[in-house]
């Protein structure tokens, strides 16, 4: 942080004098891994069956009255038995939520996944949240402690209130996993295989804690590209009222919880091969601010 | 009517004297007034050459796409005349040592390294060549061999003012060739040298001065074709979604990471007409012309520009090919008055009748930037957003199939080698097309030497073209230079757009420089 300022009034004084375009862009410093921003690392697993129905299971069988033998536990069962479940029990949609979260880097903060699935097997019901897709829709929301108290004071410390948030002037996200996944059939206990393939589309975003200015920043075309050899750089647009929202509470040097979202849809051909028990995502990112030493000088004059 | 050889104020195409458009200057010959004609003003230049014979050395910081160089170019200025007419030599060695690369993971770690890109292939060779003049436009022969310079075809109907090297990012030497004599000529284009894309020809025939070549309007009276063709014309561009910058931005173009050219699905454009110009006036201090100009505009359009895969999956490519047509009705009054110093006055207006995917003078002042983003400094990275699918694409049969009418005006006056300036505007009544410039220049006054240019292009009405709000498709050229003492000049520039940077989109952003020049001059000079 000292470099920002150091730079910072370095360039300002030239700026001053005449404008110089060379440090303007030699004064951008990103703030992330080497400024310890916590990194976002987890494996978010997924509700089993049984979680996300609760009751379901009996009382579209009839409850107490159901036939001798029938399971109460759907166990590790498809996407096909759970749409069938809720088609019998009349239902769109069915949330859960789970509030603790393991996290698997220790400075990364996640609670409070909350899981969402939407039945679009028939195309005569829930017109509104299916807009015409056949399959099953799912939507995971996790919050995630962007700024501790720690980087928070950091931040305050080397930027002023009157900074103008223009001198934020990029938050992206590096990649290294997005993977979503399945208990291995017939594999041992914990081993994974990728279903993303099986998804006819999916993204991940990013909103504010409690939602409403959902920014999408991954599409589906780009997921394949992300691992730890490859990782991938998305900005997040810089237009979205969450991205503004953002830059005013970093400069403000509040904490800040942010939510991350996937939403995944899953055409009604491949229900049958995928499980909710044992799946998951696999997701570890590392945030980044791009400052402006200039803009930040040019705010302090 | 005198004859040729004794009548130095002969103007018309092909018959002018040897050295027309000069004051010639050796004192041992009677001095000759000759009739000042030709462009008067260097309107979208982006370079001065020294007003005197000079060997210097210049240093300054230059920006190719992400990258900072400090450079130094030494630098040779040599003029004389040949067989009565100037010839202009200008040489220079860029050399380039790398100072920060702002693409956001490499920066420092090249400080110091020598640009080897400049000088590792053998085309890279005629970037030496700063500029290379004999004699002037319109003269009977004229050769620019030139990195900074825009040129013209004919009338302008198809390529006017065009400039190879507003792009900043690619450094173009380009050459014409102009050729005329009694009974027609012709013209030539190449917009670089080594690796031409841009290609143009015009030729004429005077049928009527084997009639009568006395007779002014016999004499006048020509017939010409034009052609001109991009034979890589960009119509697709490129989206970067394997984030080759590693800049996290996926909706910006793609662009070549040394290069620093944007990549693109690219095509062949090729605008190509007729024209006839006969002279209404010619006398030793007037000149007046008309001419009628047929133009067309051919291309291909993408079957789906909507596709997302089209530019990728080999299956759903598909080119269909689209025409469009111009007619363009001009005059063009050049007057010379006064005796020292001469002033020149040239004076053009053109009526304009043309389909709604047609643009007249399609090769123009920015082709190098709009073809490839039409919209110049828009936010806008529309893989289809290149001037083939923003022009072409148009459908000729809205708002009714009309017409678009359209009006172009110019006016330039010079005074010797003291001042030019130049005004112009092109407006219609349907499409966002309206342009507009101003340009002064100072080509020599004491030790100072300047040109400054403002665009406005590509605005929406013409009442836009006014507005005292500056929109991002304004385009500022200064350039200026200053004998401090006789070693030692500064040069100083503003320049905008600057081609693609950092955003990895053209856009009008401001780029200063101020550059040191260090040197002798010798010889008698111009």
């Amino acid at each position: 942080m000292r470099k920002i300022l150091l730079i910072s009034a370095t360039c300002g004084l030239i700026v001053a004098a005449q404008g110089c375009s060379a440090l303007e862009a030699a004064g951008e410093i990103t703030l992330g891994a080497e400024t310890k921003i916590p990194k976002f690392s987890t494996d978010i697993k997924w509700p089993g069956v049984d979680q996300l129905l609760g009751n379901a299971l009996t009382s579209a069988t009839g409850g107490d009255k159901a036939p001798p033998g029938l399971p109460k536990s759907l166990g590790s069962a498809t996407l096909a038995h759970v749409q069938g479940i809720m088609t019998i029990d009349g239902q769109c949609e069915r949330a859960v939520m789970v509030p603790a979260v393991a996290s698997k880097a220790a400075d990364s903060l996640i609670k409070n996944l909350q899981f969402n699935v939407t039945n679009c097997g028939d195309p005569n019901r829930c017109i509104e949240q299916c807009q015409g897709f056949r399959g099953m829709k799912m939507e995971a929301r996790v919050q995630f402690q962007l700024l501790n108290e720690k980087n928070a004071k950091q931040i305050k410390e080397n930027l002023s209130k009157q900074t103008d948030p223009a001198a934020i002037v990029q938050i992206r996200a590096q990649f290294t996993q997005l993977d979503y996944y399945e208990q291995k059939p017939n594999g041992k206990p914990g081993e994974k295989v990728s279903i993303t393939k099986l998804f006819s589309n999916s993204e991940m975003g990013l909103s504010s804690s409690g939602g409403g200015d959902d920014t999408v920043i991954v599409e589906q075309r780009f997921i394949g590209k992300i691992s730890k050899t490859t990782p991938q750089r998305f900005e997040i647009d810089q237009n979205a009222p969450f991205t503004k929202k953002t830059k005013q509470a970093v400069i403000n040097g509040e904490t800040l919880w942010i939510e991350i979202f996937q939403r995944l849809s899953i055409p009604q051909q491949n229900l049958y091969a995928i499980t909710l028990g044992g799946g998951g995502v696999d997701l570890e990112l590392q945030p980044e601010f791009v400052v402006s030493a200039v803009k930040v000088a040019k705010s302090a004059l | 009517m005198p004859t040729k050889a004794l009548d130095p104020f002969s103007k018309d195409r092909g018959t002018e004297p040897a050295g027309a458009g000069k004051v010639a200057k050796a004192a041992a010959k009677p001095k000759i007034r000759r009739f000042i004609e030709g462009e008067l003003a260097n309107v979208g230049a982006i370079g001065l050459v020294p007003w005197q014979n000079r060997f210097g050395l210049t240093f300054g910081i230059e920006r190719i796409g992400d990258i900072y160089y400090a450079a130094a170019t030494p630098n040779i200025n040599y003029s004389t005349e040949i067989a009565d007419r100037e010839l202009s030599l200008n040489f220079g060695i860029p050399t380039r040592v790398q100072l920060i690369d702002t693409r956001k993971v490499v920066r420092w770690d090249n400080l110091g390294q020598f640009r080897k890109e400049d000088w590792d292939e053998a085309t890279d060779f005629a970037q030496i060549i700063r500029g290379i003049q004999y004699g002037g436009k319109e003269d009977r022969i004229y050769l620019d061999v030139n990195a900074f310079k825009a040129s013209s075809l004919g009338h302008g109907t198809i390529m006017k003012r065009y400039n190879p090297n507003l792009n900043l990012n690619l450094r173009q030497v380009s050459a014409e060739f102009d050729g005329f004599m009694d009974y027609g000529g012709g013209e030539l284009f190449v917009n670089n040298v080594t690796r031409p894309n841009i290609l143009g020809g015009l030729v004429f025939i005077k049928p009527l001065s084997i009639i009568d070549r006395d007779n002014y309007v016999m004499r006048s009276f020509s017939i010409g074709a034009t052609v001109a063709a991009d034979l890589d014309a960009p119509l697709r561009n490129r989206l970067d979604f394997d984030d080759v910058d590693n800049d996290g931005r996926r909706s910006e173009y793609l662009v070549d990471q040394k290069s620093f050219k944007p990549s693109y699905v690219s095509t062949k454009v090729v605008a190509f007409g007729l024209d006839t110009e006969i002279k209404l006036v010619d006398t030793k201090t007037t000149d007046w012309k008309t001419y009628l100009d047929y133009s067309f505009l051919a291309s291909g359009l993408p079957t789906n520009k909507n596709d997302p895969r089209w530019d990728t999956d080999a299956s759903r490519t598909g080119v269909k090919g689209v025409m469009s047509s111009g007619l363009a009705w001009g005059h063009l009054l050049r007057l010379n008055f006064g005796d020292d110093p001469v002033h020149a006055l040239r004076l053009r207006t053109e009526v304009r009748r043309y389909d709604q995917n047609y643009l007249p003078s399609y090769f123009d002042t920015m082709y190098e930037i709009q073809r490839v983003q039409y919209r110049i400094g828009d936010r806008i990275l529309d893989p289809n957003g290149t001037k083939i699918q923003q022009i072409l694409g148009r459908d000729p049969k809205a708002n009714g199939g009309a017409k678009v009418y359209g009006l172009y005006c110019e006016a330039s006056w010079k005074i010797a080698e003291y001042f030019a300036m130049a005004v112009a505007t092109e407006f219609n009544d349907l499409m966002p097309d309206n342009n507009f410039f101003v340009h002064l220049e100072l080509p020599q006054v004491k030790n100072i030497q300047f040109l400054a240019t403002f665009h406005r292009r590509s605005s929406k009405s013409p009442g836009d073209l006014f507005s005292l709000q500056s929109t991002t498709r304004d385009i500022f050229i200064l350039k200026g230079r200053y004998r401090v003492f006789d070693f030692f000049h500064i040069n100083v520039e503003a320049l905008t757009p600057y081609g693609i940077g950092p955003d990895s989109f053209f856009a009008n952003t401001i780029d200063m420089n101020i550059n040191a020049e260090l040197g002798f001059g010798y010889g008698s000079g111009k």
